[in-house]
């Protein structure tokens, strides 16, 4: 083996003296913009920093918005902070930056985790007021949304654009069932009842082949959640305004009755490996599930597709309970210890996400409702599709989604029931499952943790 | 070797510093934690310090002075977790079948992979592909590959049974009529051995430090053995194995390590048929740490408990491996 | 010698490998199948696996509708600095683990081992306060710094599992012609050890390839994601675009694959030098 050995002292002090510009360069390139930092010389009140979530469409959009604000104020500066994916690595990353003392000044924050800032004082609680101009008012936006950025009677963050659900149906399917049925299978074409819903659903269930296996399902039902709807129309509750669980009584057994009969004994609804199941939703993309309950965000998503133009929406049916569907809402919260001059840029950009500019571009692109409600319009002629405005409609009757901090883990525990209520082989009874689910430590603690 | 203390610094010290500031004081920072109760509130944290409450609570010893400290501080929950029990096991039982397959398939691969043949470099490129692909796509195509009525694997089953029926028709009248394939992912029993299967699918890494050591296989020795007219296995147990021990030891520790802190896939796989199957220990510590009520102190707790868990199996792996590992000019380890 | 018995030994050798191909390769030719259909196609109940109509658009979508060569460069600077950290300061921390006595080895193999233990998670929040102290948030400084203490410990402890099996005659022979420690280290042993040099520059460049969690969490700039951000951007509420997302992820791959098949000729070169 070769070794090099060299020993020429000129040589080695070059060595040296480069060996010490390269650690100080690197010594700098470490340390230098804290060093700056603690200097003072930072000390930005023209820009401020807007953390979003979504996929690739939502990042284009939000750049817009924020070009148009930069181009109304000029010199001011608005750095987007992206966070890819769904909306758990968000949640994480922003829990990861108020514990460390660096939120964004303005962030999205969807209803999922808001009571939790809400309750720790992360976001600015006095949001009602002239700052935010005309979008502001109450009276200009929509009631529920307002409200459901509400915590302890004061204003924490401001409803920017929501999604309520409804129930998709696949033409293509609709025609199909007919043809096998052999006569002409009527959709509704406004309210209906949950028997009505029930005739169409076992009548989309279909096997084609006659070989003891269904081809096509006439319903398809994700998670609890989804099934929010259908509980509220059969009068059944799940929580009450002081966080005190509800579910249970006559009502909630008929709601969880009657998910059983739509899974196991009629075989409306699949099984979940009896779809592509990965992803939200995609059994009905493709034929296989007849309906399905989504919110507005599908139908753009949809309409990129070979379905374009084969579905229509529908309202959700009535019963005992009325009707009720379940909404959600993305709000905008202003995070709390801001400087006096930074706050007021942030305000300005609040002010500017529910301007009617921004609120009717939120409607036009049709992935969400707009909170203000007069960009309504525009989101019911966002597409030339004639189920577009159902969605505002069905406003009327839309419901919050119950808010607690420990929403995640009860939600996970009425899952796992629900799955056990609907298992071929030996399914619980519905009181059984809602005695469990009232004495679940996983729901009970859900409650305990709120105050 | 002896060498003088500056020498030993100079090799040392980027791992040092790296030890000390990037993973030693976040270390002892969430020792810390472990033993407080952390509200942010107002933008200042809070940590109130609630001693060992917390190792009660996953443990699930009662607290017996719960009153006095519930004066000072509010918010200790006094409920035993009873996710932490499910949750360490389904972790353990999936390290004890997805360690010793995971290793014996990286070894086995390595060692059909480590002969001069055409091609050779493409089919290693092909075999640890799986392990390039990772992310969001490898999870897209699993379950796909997992579907219970058109997956592949399930296809392969009904083939294989469909091959061994006339055989089981001897024994037993149905023949394989009546066997039933499994739902994988939508099972609790099946949902482990899915992620087994996904976890030998991506060898890779293991291979390849397997296919490192092989190059330190003296061909000599090799030639030597052959011309003594050595078996195969004699060949592999007396010739290779000394040398690949080392090797075996770290994929061991390193996988058993890995296996036990698994995350991504079980985090993107959970689903409500598996009652729970999947939830992994360090699912379980996420979901505390960061989904609401936020419980990062709690979380730490759960974290150290865990380090003494994969600790007390890791020591004696290592403690053992004086026995089997062959070292060249050992002194002692 | 029987060469008949040979002969047939090689077939099956050969038959075993083509096996391993096949079971590896399925799950990937499912990907190239489906990054090449419409997005009801990828989705059809029961799956398709024929291409009828190839939408080689896919592709060109992947570049045009995200930078996708933007994300790959990014990739590329992350994943190929840590790596070179990694090799430079895992093999010296190695080197002396193996090769030295001192009083705190066995300590300092402990703390190594002992680092590898602690879930990471809860190392998250101490260290983001760090890097932000430090003012490194949005820059490749927390991806890539790290890399350069230490290289992680799986490294330190993969090269000192192989420094302990050379042969200390080498350093002997170094030291006896008149090398100091660190040319033994630099131009005898690592020489030696080019197999586990190119193994841990892979295993750690492709784990900066794929790590999901560290951009996510340290970078908010969308010019300076990686890759491995970049394919989360095809997921939202509404659904996800499989096909885009598997075209995209194969592009993804291949310059890793290609790498790959170009170092692992180096790791199997040495095998003739040192023979």
């Amino acid at each position: 083996m070769p070794v090099r050995i060299r020993y020429i002292p000129a040589e080695k002090y070059i060595k040296i003296i480069l060996v010490g510009i390269v650690t100080l360069a690197v010594l700098y390139w470490l340390f230098g913009h804290a060093l700056a930092r603690y200097a003072g010389e930072e000390n930005h009140n023209s820009s401020i920093r807007f953390a979003h979530f979504g996929n690739f469409q939502d990042y284009e959009f939000w750049g817009e918005v924020i070009s148009t604000f930069q181009q109304r104020h000029a010199g001011v500066s608005v750095s987007q902070e992206y966070v890819v994916g769904k909306s758990g690595h968000y949640s994480t990353k922003l829990r990861q930056q108020a514990m460390t003392d660096t939120l964004p000044d303005v962030f999205l924050i969807q209803l999922g985790p808001f009571p939790q800032f809400a309750q720790d004082m992360e976001v600015v609680d006095d949001l009602l007021d002239d700052s935010l101009g005309e979008g502001g008012r109450p009276s200009r936006l929509d009631a529920t949304a307002v409200r459901a950025f509400q915590w302890n009677g004061s204003q924490r963050a401001m409803p920017i654009s929501g999604g309520n659900l409804l129930i998709y149906l696949n033409l293509d399917c609709l025609e199909r069932s007919a043809e096998y049925h052999q006569k002409t299978l009527s959709r509704p074409i406004g309210p209906w009842t949950i028997d009505e819903f029930y005739l169409l659903a076992k009548q989309l269930t279909c096997d084609f082949d006659d070989d003891g296996q269904v081809d096509q399902f006439g319903f398809w039902l994700p998670r609890w959640i989804y099934y929010l709807p259908f509980m509220w129309s059969f009068g059944a509750e799940t929580m009450d305004e002081h966080g005190q669980w509800q579910m249970h009584g006559t009502a909630s057994e008929q709601a969880m009755s009657f998910y059983q009969k739509l899974a196991v004994g009629d075989r409306v609804c699949p099984r979940m490996d009896e779809v592509p199941q990965l992803f939200q939703d995609t059994g009905f993309l493709t034929g296989r599930t007849a309906m399905c309950i989504n919110g507005p965000w599908f139908q753009p998503f949809l309409d990129q597709t070979r379905l374009a133009g084969r579905y229509v929406v529908l309202d959700i049916p009535s019963g005992l309970g009325g009707r009720a569907t379940r909404i959600t809402w993305d709000g905008v919260a202003i995070a709390a210890g801001l400087s006096p001059a930074r706050k007021r840029l942030a305000e300005q950009f609040v002010r500017h996400l529910l301007s009617i500019e921004v609120q009717s571009k939120i409607a036009r692109v049709g992935r969400a409702l707009p909170a203000r409600v007069e960009a309504l319009p525009m989101f019911s002629e966002s597409s030339s599709h004639p189920s577009r405005g159902r969605f505002v409609e069905a406003l009327s009757y839309s419901r919050l989604q119950p808010r607690w901090p420990g929403f995640s883990q009860a939600d996970r525990t009425v899952n796992k029931q629900l799955v056990k209520l609907i298992d071929s082989e030996n399914p619980i009874t519905p009181k059984e499952m809602l005695e469990t689910l009232k004495r679940s430590p996983a729901i009970l603690k859900a409650f305990e943790l709120r105050n | 070797m002896q060498v003088s203390r500056r020498t030993i610094f100079m090799f040392l010290w980027p791992w040092l510093v790296g030890l000390i500031f990037w993973t030693g004081a976040p270390i002892l920072t969430s020792l810390a934690l472990s033993f407080s109760q952390v509200n942010v509130k107002a933008n200042s944290q809070q940590a109130a310090w609630v001693g060992l409450s917390h190792y009660r609570e996953a443990i699930g010893v009662q607290d017996d002075v719960e009153d006095s400290s519930a004066s000072s501080v509010k918010q200790v929950t006094p409920y035993r977790d009873d996710q932490f029990r499910l949750s360490l096991v389904n972790s353990l039982v999936y390290t004890v079948f997805a360690v010793p397959l995971g290793l014996c398939s990286a070894l086995s691969v390595a060692l059909l992979l480590n002969k001069k043949m055409r091609g050779m470099g493409v089919i290693r490129t092909l075999v640890y592909l799986p392990h390039v692909l990772g992310g969001v796509a490898t999870i897209v195509i699993w379950s796909w590959m997992l579907n219970p009525q058109y997956g592949w694997v399930n296809e392969g089953l009904r083939c294989i049974y469909l091959a061994v029926d006339p055989i089981v028709r001897l024994f037993y009248e149905q023949g394989t009529a009546d066997w039933t394939t499994p739902n994988w992912l939508y099972s609790a029993v099946w949902c482990k051995p899915s992620l087994v299967m996904m976890h030998v699918w991506t060898m890779g890494p293991g291979m390849l430090v397997f296919l490192a050591a092989l190059q330190r296989v003296p061909l000599h020795e090799r030639d030597a053995s052959l011309l003594d007219g050595a078996g195969a296995w004699h060949r592999f147990r007396y010739v290779t194995w000394p040398h690949l021990t080392p090797a075996v030891l770290f994929n061991l520790i390193v996988g058993t390590i890995f296996s036990m802190q698994s995350f991504t896939e079980p985090y993107m796989l959970q689903h409500p048929q598996q009652q729970d199957g999947l939830l992994f220990y360090m699912l379980h510590l996420y979901q505390v740490a960061f989904e609401p009520p936020y419980r990062l102190g709690y979380a730490c707790a759960l974290a150290w408990i865990f380090f003494v868990v994969i600790a007390a199996m890791v020591t004696p792996m290592i403690l053992a491996s004086r026995r089997w590992v062959y070292e060249a000019g050992m002194d002692a380890a | 010698m029987n060469s008949k018995y040979d002969a047939m030994r090689s077939n099956i050798l050969q038959l075993t490998l083509l096996a391993i191909c096949a079971v590896v390769l399925l799950p990937l030719f499912w990907a190239g199948v489906s990054s090449l259909q419409p997005l009801d196609e990828v989705y059809a109940f029961p799956p398709r696996f024929s291409v009828k109509h190839a939408q080689w658009s896919n592709y060109s979508k992947a570049f045009t509708q995200l930078p996708m060569l933007r994300f790959l460069g990014n990739s590329f600077v992350i994943a190929s600095t840590s790596a070179l950290g990694a090799i430079a300061t895992a093999s010296m921390a190695g080197f002396a683990l193996a090769r030295f006595q001192f009083a705190g080895r066995r300590l300092a193999f402990g703390l190594l081992i002992a680092s590898m233990l602690i879930p990471s998670y809860v190392l998250l929040v101490p260290r983001y306060m760090l890097c932000d102290a430090l003012g490194w948030m949005d820059t490749y400084k927390p991806l890539i710094v790290p890399a350069w203490l230490g290289g992680g410990a799986f490294n330190i402890f993969l090269f000192r599992q192989y420094f302990r099996k050379i042969p200390r005659e080498y350093d002997d022979a170094a030291v006896l012609d008149g090398a100091s420690t660190w040319q033994t280290f630099r131009f005898v042993i690592l020489p030696i050890a080019k197999p586990v040099v190119i193994t841990v520059g892979l295993l750690s460049f492709i784990y900066h390839w794929q790590d999901f969690l560290d951009p996510l969490i340290y970078l908010s700039d969308f010019e300076t994601f990686p890759v491995s951000l970049g394919l989360r951007m095809y997921q939202s509420m509404a659904g996800t675009w499989a096909n885009l997302l598997m075209a995209a992820s194969l592009i993804a791959l291949l310059p890793v694959a290609i790498l790959f098949f170009v170092c692992q000729r180096y790791v199997f070169r040495t095998l003739q030098a040192a023979g």
